[in-house]
């Protein structure tokens, strides 16, 4: 008996493992995945064509006047898309965390179903829409963050909805019996709560909406150029360094908003979504 | 010894990530001949073909790779860069001239009476030993090349809502409102740019073509292969112009751009239009096919051996497969582009394609299916021109207004592209 327990103690201990090497495969994944293809592009980013070192692509990058130009324009429909999102998506959020339980997951479903059909498809349906609208050929710019907001709503629903949820409903009721009002309690209860769910979903739409150019390609025939499209262009014409150095330029630019966003804060935030 | 298990399982637990990644290049499968060709640009059918041919002549089972590439940039990033070990891909003719200067390519020797030399039209044979580089002009396109696809660069259009007298120039391009999708290719796109530079020079030349065709013909060569500063400097902003009247730019989508009335004009390569033609016919519009007059592009794709091929000797028993005139005939109907082979087998699906009894024109295809010395006549009468047939097979006085862009020197290369990404931005 004693001994058949020692057994099993031996052996859980021999299978258990500490948080470090858990991590191990993990890490292996990063290694050659992410570190590893960041290193090609620093090294890309400081050689010249030849192949010698030195700073010449960043010297073309701050030159060349039409690559502010197309980083601005980048930072423009993410700003605007990110709005959209936030306008459209935060309502919804909302209802959908006040409705009772069991119909609530099937609604959310549905929100979050147009993530699961592919994304080629969606693309393709939505230049038919927009087609049909009349816009097509006409309103690049629209039709990118139209493009945009379509894409990355459901990146805006589910942290909002996820911080709303978990909200204490006792403080609104609390508000109410205090004599406050509707609009009162949503601007000094419900929405500062919620800010962490506004901050995730900023990020998370934010930075893919300034750099998705299948989106801005598709929907404008290509008469919009964002940031992401011209790292491809400089790629299809076999120039690793200069679209090296705007990748570089590009990480710069997400660790700068994800720090402003708070991303950096130890506060709780909310990235992950519960059922 | 817990220890030494506890490592082993994580280790284990690492590998097992890393595993399928190297499983791929490990397990490789012996692959006898690796084709690499452009999209949508062969009969897929032909593969089994061939390794059915190969089956009965030799009693030999092969295992044939068939692989695709987008551009032909990506097909030399593959080489030189991946030295990826195929055995017959087959780039356009700049891009063959480029890997031929690089050392990428090897030198092809087929005997006279091979099928390729029997088949090949004398006019794509000329065309293809006219490029020419090296000390002495030692070396050409054709001895690292066999022709497979040629065509030409026009305007597909919409002749209800376009007028086709104003496609005739390239430079109706600049101030027209009808709708047009250009090439997000710099050398396509370069090429009408140029048009649009030299639009008084080319209508000057153009009396040139009747009383010193010789002298023509060099002009248009100069005009439309300057790549010189000033040039490319000036370029950027007629580029610019242009594609601001444009619709958009597109790669593949400008056939159905055209078919779904978001475009009346279609930039095309020969081929595409021709596949565009028969498509739009299913929605009841019957497109045209228009080689500007000022002048336009001739191109070739070729299959060529790199020098990492393994096993060259298949892939020049591939090359012969592929030059056949029933495989070029059976070819040419699915991809809608015109082969490089002009027997008299193709001649004849030519008149029973596009043939009429009655037909009121005539047109003179002498220059691509007489060999030398023959005494055949090889005129198609037909009931309709500035369709299908006439975009696969320009009358002589069309052709004759055509020309190469050859490759662009490294240097010149990097002044173009730079100045092309400026025009997107």
């Amino acid at each position: 008996m004693t001994d058949k327990t020692n057994f099993n103690g031996k052996l859980k201990r021999s299978f258990t493992f500490n948080r470090g090497q858990l991590c191990i495969p993990y890490a292996v994944f990063l290694l050659l995945f992410v570190i590893f293809p960041l290193l090609v592009i620093v090294y890309y980013a400081f050689t010249s064509k030849s192949g010698s070192f030195g700073f010449d692509n960043f010297v073309w990058f701050f030159t060349d006047e039409t690559n502010f130009a197309i980083i601005l324009r980048s930072i423009l429909i993410g700003l605007v898309s990110t709005v959209g999102c936030l306008f459209i998506g935060y309502p919804v959020a909302y209802v959908l965390s006040r409705i009772k339980s069991h119909r609530r997951t099937i609604l959310l479903l549905l929100f979050v179903a147009p993530m699961v059909i592919n994304f080629v498809l969606r693309a393709m349906a939505m230049k038919e829409l927009l087609s049909f609208f009349g816009l097509l050929g006409r309103r690049h710019f629209l039709n990118t963050v139209i493009g945009m907001v379509y894409d990355y709503l459901p990146f805006m629903i589910l942290p909002l909805y996820s911080v709303l949820i978990k909200t204490d409903k006792s403080l609104e009721e609390a508000a109410f019996d205090l004599g406050a009002g509707s609009v009162k309690v949503f601007t000094r209860i419900t929405l500062p709560l919620s800010i962490p769910g506004i901050i995730s979903g900023i990020t998370m739409v934010f930075l893919p909406s300034m750099t998705s150019y299948v989106i801005s390609d598709t929907y404008t025939a290509k008469n919009i150029t964002i940031i992401g499209s011209r790292i491809d262009d400089l790629f299809g014409q076999n120039d690793f360094n200069s679209a090296s150095v705007i990748a570089l330029v590009l990480l710069l630019i997400m660790f700068v908003t994800t720090a402003v966003t708070g991303g950096f804060s130890k506060d709780e935030n909310a990235r992950g979504v519960e059922l | 010894m817990k220890k030494i298990l506890k490592k082993a399982l994580v280790v284990l637990l690492g590998t097992v990530m890393a595993v399928p990644v190297f499983a791929s290049f490990a397990c490789s499968k012996r692959v006898d001949l690796k084709v690499y060709n452009c999209y949508d640009y062969m009969d897929e059918t032909l593969i089994s073909d061939f390794k059915a041919y190969y089956k009965e002549k030799t009693g030999k089972s092969i295992t044939v790779q068939y692989s695709c590439y987008d551009t032909p940039e990506d097909l030399y990033n593959n080489l030189k860069i991946k030295g990826s070990d195929y055995d017959v891909v087959c780039p356009s003719d700049y891009m063959i001239e480029k890997m031929a200067r690089e050392g990428m390519l090897r030198k092809i020797t087929l005997p006279e009476d091979s099928i390729y030399n029997a088949n090949v039209s004398p006019f794509i044979k000329e065309k293809f030993e006219s490029v020419t580089w090296g000390d002495d002009n030692e070396y050409n396109l054709s001895q690292y090349a066999i022709g497979y696809m040629w065509g030409t660069m026009g305007l597909c259009y919409n002749p209800e809502n376009v007028d086709g007298e104003d496609m005739k120039s390239w430079s109706t391009l600049w101030n027209t409102n009808a709708s047009f999708s250009i090439k997000d290719s710099v050398r396509d796109t370069y090429f009408i740019g140029l048009a649009k530079k030299y639009q008084t020079e080319l209508e000057a030349n153009k009396a040139l073509y009747e009383s010193d065709y010789a002298t023509y013909y060099a002009n248009l060569k100069n005009y439309f292969n300057d790549t010189s500063e000033t040039t490319v400097t000036q370029m950027e902003s007629i580029l610019r112009s242009l594609r601001t009247n444009s619709y958009g730019m597109e790669v593949d989508e400008g056939k159905d751009m055209i078919k779904r009335g978001e475009t009346d004009v279609y930039f095309a390569w020969s081929g595409d239009a021709v596949y565009a033609m028969d498509d739009a016919e299913e929605v009841g519009k019957e497109l045209m096919y228009s080689v500007p007059e000022e002048g336009s592009n001739i191109w070739f794709d070729g299959w060529c051996i790199p020098t990492t091929a393994k096993n060259p000797e298949l892939a020049i028993e591939f090359m012969e497969f592929i030059s056949r005139p029933d495989n070029v005939i059976k070819n040419m109907e699915y991809i809608g582009y015109v082969s490089c082979v002009a027997s008299d087998d193709v001649f004849d699906w030519v008149v029973d394609t596009y043939g009429a009894d009655e037909g009121e024109y005539e047109v003179n295809l002498n220059y691509f299916f007489k060999a030398d010395g023959s005494d055949g006549d090889y005129t198609v009468v037909t009931d309709t021109l500035g369709r299908q047939f006439s975009a696969q097979y320009p009358d002589e006085e069309v052709i004759k207004r055509c020309v190469m862009m050859n490759y662009f020197p490294p240097d010149a290369n990097e002044r173009v592209t730079r100045m092309w990404i400026r025009v997107k931005s």
